[in-house]
Parts: structure tokens; C-alpha cells; sequence
């Protein structure tokens, strides 16, 4: 059965203060989760942040850098397990590049680590690690 | 780069030279996929890989994301080499990889494949493992648990 969901991303411009983008998804609940994928239905707002882009390419947009957000996460876990949420601060800029800051939680070892690791992921110029 | 064991995973536009001694293994960015080579259960598998795989050996990975297993098994010299994923995104980058690193991998959309092979190895989950290893038909099953150590199961 396809389901929908409007999905309002937390890495858009400011969505405490409601410049945020909100586009509606879908996906079939028949699959199995290792092999689902969402599919873009419809935008129905766009932040500032992310003026320039619209529909489909909108939503690829916000789906990859959400993704990379979390998945940078996940990698900061695996270089060290012990690090909290409110330690990964993070934000894109206009041209989609992530820039993570874990302060003095991980060493200059471990920041070489995560960045080494980030770079193999998604590519080189896509995460800096502060 | 990362080096794991025998290997060392570097960016396909990483103009670095090489570092000798080491079986290379070039990734182009996957996104979210699976298989970058930073993961505890990949590292796992990479440095289990060496002791059951040797050169004329087929080989399977089962669940491959961007495939580095069955690159990694290739690299050893096993032949031939399969790799399985049935998650459309997720193969796309495992064809991604293996044209990076011009592999003769055999890569099938799907989970399982009918030609049986000597080794091989599933990295999805301890509970996809007890649930499926009878489909799977090698003579010697890896499974990389889910607390990332690999077992050995014969079916």
C-alpha cells in the first residue's frame, strides 16, 4: 500500500521560525525496509536557504543532505562511540556543503578519522570537519 | 584513505600514490549505501576475508551495498566473484564502484543467486542470517553478527 508523509527538514534555513521547506513523499509499506525508497510527490513550500532549487531537484536536494547529516553522524559514532547528540553541531551552506564541529570531544586523530571516513562516503569537498 | 588489514580504501579522486603493500580498493562516493569501509561489520569482514578466501575460490556476498566485499575477495584472487543487492539505490552504487575499479564482479539485483559458490558472506543482520542461511548455497557461510564478529556457518 503507498503511503504519503509531508516531511519538513531540520536543515532547512530557520524551521523554528517557519523558513523551511515542506514537501510531501511517498513509499510502498509492501517492501521491506532494507529495499524501500521514498519517491517525491509534490513541494508545497520552499525555504530561503534553498530558494534556487524547486521540485524533483528540490527534493533530491534535501534527501541527500539529509542523509549525509545523519549518516555523518553515524560515522562521528563509529570513530567514537561515546559522543552525545548535542555534541554534533552542525550546518550546510548555500552549496550543499556540511560542515560538522565536535569541539574538543575528538581528538585531532579522530577529527582525521571522521574526515577520511566522511570523504570516502560521499566524496571529497562534501563534509569539513571543524 | 583507510587501511583495513591487506587493504586500503582510497577515493577515486585521490591522486595520492598508492601505498605499496597494500590491495587497493577505489570508492566513488555511495551516499548513504553501505560498504564505504569504515563500518564495524565491513572492517570485520575485510580482516576475516584473508583466512578463507585464496586464489580460484568463487565467491558471494550477499547484501553487498557498494560490493567492497566481493572487490576485497577479488582482490585475493578469488573467481569467480558474485555480489548480490536488492535495494535499487544501493546496486546502482555497487555498479558505481565496480566500474571504478574495473571489476569483473558479477553484480545481481536480487538477494540470492542459484550457482553455488565456496565462500560466502552476509554482512545484513544475525537475525537475516538465522533466518535465510539454508538459501544460501556455499560450502563455507561468513556471517558478520550483529556485535560485529563473523562466525563460521556450514549449511
Amino acid at each position: 500500500m503507498t503511503r504519503f508523509q509531508l516531511w519538513t527538514p531540520d536543515h532547512c534555513q530557520s524551521p523554528a521560525t517557519g523558513d523551511a521547506c515542506q514537501v510531501e513523499e511517498a513509499w510502498d509499506d509492501s517492501t521491506s525496509d532494507l529495499a524501500r525508497t521514498h519517491i517525491f510527490r509534490r513541494v508545497l513550500k520552499t525555504c530561503s536557504l534553498h530558494a534556487a532549487l524547486s521540485g524533483q531537484a528540490l527534493y533530491d536536494a534535501l534527501y541527500e543532505t539529509n542523509r549525509r547529516k545523519n549518516m555523518t553522524w553515524v560515522i562521528a559514532q563509529s570513530v567514537k562511540a561515546s559522543l552525545t547528540l548535542d555534541q554534533y553541531q552542525w550546518s550546510f551552506d548555500r552549496d550543499g556543503v556540511l560542515t560538522v564541529n565536535f569541539g574538543s570531544a575528538l581528538t585531532s586523530a579522530q577529527k582525521t578519522n571522521l574526515r577520511n571516513a566522511a570523504a570516502l562516503q560521499f566524496g571529497a569537498g562534501k563534509v569539513i570537519v571543524l | 584513505m583507510i587501511h583495513i588489514g591487506p587493504f586500503c580504501m582510497m577515493g577515486d579522486w585521490d591522486t595520492t600514490p598508492e601505498p605499496e603493500g597494500f590491495l587497493i580498493i577505489r570508492m566513488c562516493p555511495i551516499q548513504h549505501c553501505r560498504g564505504a569501509g569504515w563500518e564495524g561489520s565491513t572492517q570485520a569482514a575485510l580482516l576475516a576475508l584473508p583466512e578463507h578466501v585464496s586464489p580460484g575460490v568463487s565467491f558471494l556476498e550477499v547484501g553487498a551495498g557498494s560490493c567492497i566485499l566481493a572487490l576485497a575477495a577479488e582482490k585475493l584472487g578469488a573467481a569467480p566473484c558474485y555480489a548480490t543487492e536488492a535495494n535499487p539505490e544501493a546496486w546502482e552504487a555497487g555498479e558505481r564502484v565496480l566500474a571504478v575499479n574495473d571489476s569483473r564482479v558479477v553484480h545481481v539485483f536480487g538477494t540470492l543467486i542459484d550457482q553455488p559458490v565456496d565462500v560466502a558472506i552476509v554482512s545484513i543482520s544475525s537475525a537475516w542470517a538465522d533466518e535465510h542461511l539454508a538459501e544460501v548455497r556455499a560450502r563455507v557461510i561468513l556471517v558478520v553478527e550483529d556485535d560485529f564478529t563473523v562466525t563460521v556457518r556450514t549449511p
